[in-house]
């Protein structure tokens, strides 16, 4: 894709690229494999409004987590644009991979402050702010341990904390509770409706929890399998976050599970 | 209490053994020039010491100066090839064949290329450090967990950062783990070394002792071989323990 091309499709109009913090537009991606190239994204779109949160929900290897790769510009499509904030996305996004992604030789404030090293150095100021954060998010304490010595929840909170405290508008979640436990789930799931009040951040939440979606997200997408296109859009008519077992919750819950399940049995069908 | 209970066991067993050498030495009346009894090997170590460590300093000058030599040379080649991709390509086969030759048998031609001094026991040391060092970096570099990179990429890490923040750190363990085999092996290298040509060092007490029938000095330059090489390991081990694979 040359630049020059791109330019001439984009801007596409006055504004969209001020209000919308993230644009993808006739995404295309395909993998190489031994028998031939392995098509995962074929014109994938989705625009983001700044300040919005979208769930993003779909059958595992749908190609949910090559969406946010592609949106982080990690990985570049063979067609179809990207712009961040009107921009290339490199630099601009905060994106928390699915799994361990924290360092395990640095302890839980070393890893925080590792986000900020990539701007520059740490000042004793921002080492304050974020210790004070540590306290404010359930954490105090837990500063010195190292990722292995903390419980699944515990280290999930240090991510998502170092996801935050990267200072970058566009937050990009990849399951981020996907490994824990019910319980420990439900509170995370508090925890970062908390943690978004108070860094307000536009996210696009990869989950294969549709509750936690619809608890957490302004709109939620379901996704079709591989090749991933987008098969419902809803929109909660309460802002979020919601409480869980609201009857609005429960009932587009079902809604989105039909529309998955619909989706499964044509394909075996 | 387990791990007591096996250490007293290896403890025993080889105690048993030097029982039973010391005592087939006496029973058969071995003379030195065949087996020396442990009880004579070490009143030998003991009494040879000075001499003994004068000769082991030249040893641990050259196994010094290799690992050293070595070392860098494998730095330096592993982030080539890890940065390089066809470079990586064509030395890999290159580094994992490298393996299987064995470098103690190259070790005449190094004599006669460089000629006595300390130079070829070096050559060998270095190049017994490299290989295994090499390629544990490299393999380090290679194995790197995307995830661990890619929040950082996305931050808009440049290399430099990627490298300070996530490549070295990661890729350091594996790095001192092909350090500690290299170091033992690299004593074993600098010895085999001396005993083609030298004029100082174990290699070359050992040989002198052996040509003169003295084999109670062949087996405590031995002892103390064996003592060194395990010094070197538990440092280098230390030195790991510091950095573990926290994985
Ligand atoms: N780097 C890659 N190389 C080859 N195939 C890949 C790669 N990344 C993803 N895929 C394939 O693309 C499909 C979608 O992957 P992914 O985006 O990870 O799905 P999801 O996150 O929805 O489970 C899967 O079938 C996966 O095997
Ligand atoms: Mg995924």
């Amino acid at each position: 894709m040359s630049p020059a091309a791109a330019n001439t499709s984009w801007p596409p109009a006055e504004g969209e690229s001020s209000k919308n913090a993230l644009v993808l537009r006739e995404i295309h991606v395909s993998f190489p494999r031994p028998d031939g190239p392995f098509p995962v994204l074929r014109g994938f779109s989705l625009a983001v409004a700044l300040g919005e949160a979208v769930g993003l929900v779909g059958p595992s290897g749908c190609g949910k987590t090559t969406v946010l790769r592609v949106a982080a510009g990690l990985l570049r499509p063979e067609r179809g644009e990207v712009r961040v904030r009107g921009k290339p996305p490199r630099g601009q996004v905060a994106y928390l991979p699915q799994g361990d992604s924290l360092l395990p030789w640095r302890t839980a404030l070393g890893n925080v402050l590792a986000a900020l090293e990539v701007d520059g150095p740490v000042s004793p100021q921002a080492r304050k702010t974020a210790l004070e954060l540590f306290s404010r998010f359930g954490l105090s304490g837990f500063e010195r341990s190292f990722p292995r010595e903390l419980s699944g929840g515990m280290r999930q909170r240090v991510a998502l904390l170092r996801a935050f405290l990267a200072r970058r508008e566009l937050l990009l979640l990849d399951e981020p509770l996907g490994a824990l436990d019910a319980l420990t789930r439900a509170a995370l799931q508090d925890w970062l409706a908390e943690a978004l009040r108070f860094f307000p951040r536009t996210v696009v939440l990869v989950t294969h929890d549709v509750e936690e979606a619809l608890l957490l997200c302004d709109r939620v997408l379901v996704l079709s399998p591989r090749p991933a296109q987008i098969l419902r859009e809803i929109r909660p008519a309460t802002p979020r976050p919601r409480p869980r077992g609201s009857p609005e919750v429960q009932t587009l819950r079902l809604q989105v599970l039909s529309a998955l399940a619909q989706q499964a049995h044509g394909q075996s069908g | 209490m387990d791990k007591v209970a096996r250490h007293a066991q290896a403890a025993l067993l080889v105690l048993g053994l030097l029982a039973l050498w010391e005592g087939s030495c006496w029973l058969f009346r071995l003379p030195v020039y065949v087996l020396p009894a442990p009880s004579r090997i070490f009143t030998t170590f003991i009494r040879d010491l000075p001499l003994l460590l004068d000769h082991a300093a030249v040893t641990l000058l050259e196994v010094a100066l290799g690992l050293g030599i070595g070392a860098a040379v494998g730095i330096v080649v592993a982030f080539l090839a890890f940065y390089i991709r066809p470079l990586g390509q064509a030395l890999t086969p290159f580094l994992v064949g490298s393996q299987v030759v064995p470098i103690f048998a190259v070790a005449p031609l190094l004599v006669l290329w460089f000629g006595y001094g300390i130079w070829p026991k070096v050559a060998v040391a270095a190049m017994i450090t490299f290989f295994p060092l090499a390629i544990n970096l490299l393999d380090g570099l290679r194995s790197v967990p995307l995830e661990l990179l890619e929040f950082f990429q996305a931050l808009g890490a440049r290399e430099g950062k990627l490298l300070r923040l996530v490549r070295v750190p990661a890729a350091l363990p594996f790095l001192l783990s092909g350090l500690r085999v290299g170091a033992t092996l690299a004593l074993v290298g600098a010895t085999i070394g001396e005993w083609v040509g030298a004029s100082r060092g174990l290699g070359y007490l050992m040989i002198q002792a052996n040509a003169r029938l003295r084999m109670d000095r062949v087996f405590a330059a031995v002892l103390l071989l064996t003592l060194l090489g395990v010094g070197l390991f538990g440092l280098l081990g230390v030195l790991e323990r510091l950095f573990p694979r926290r994985r």
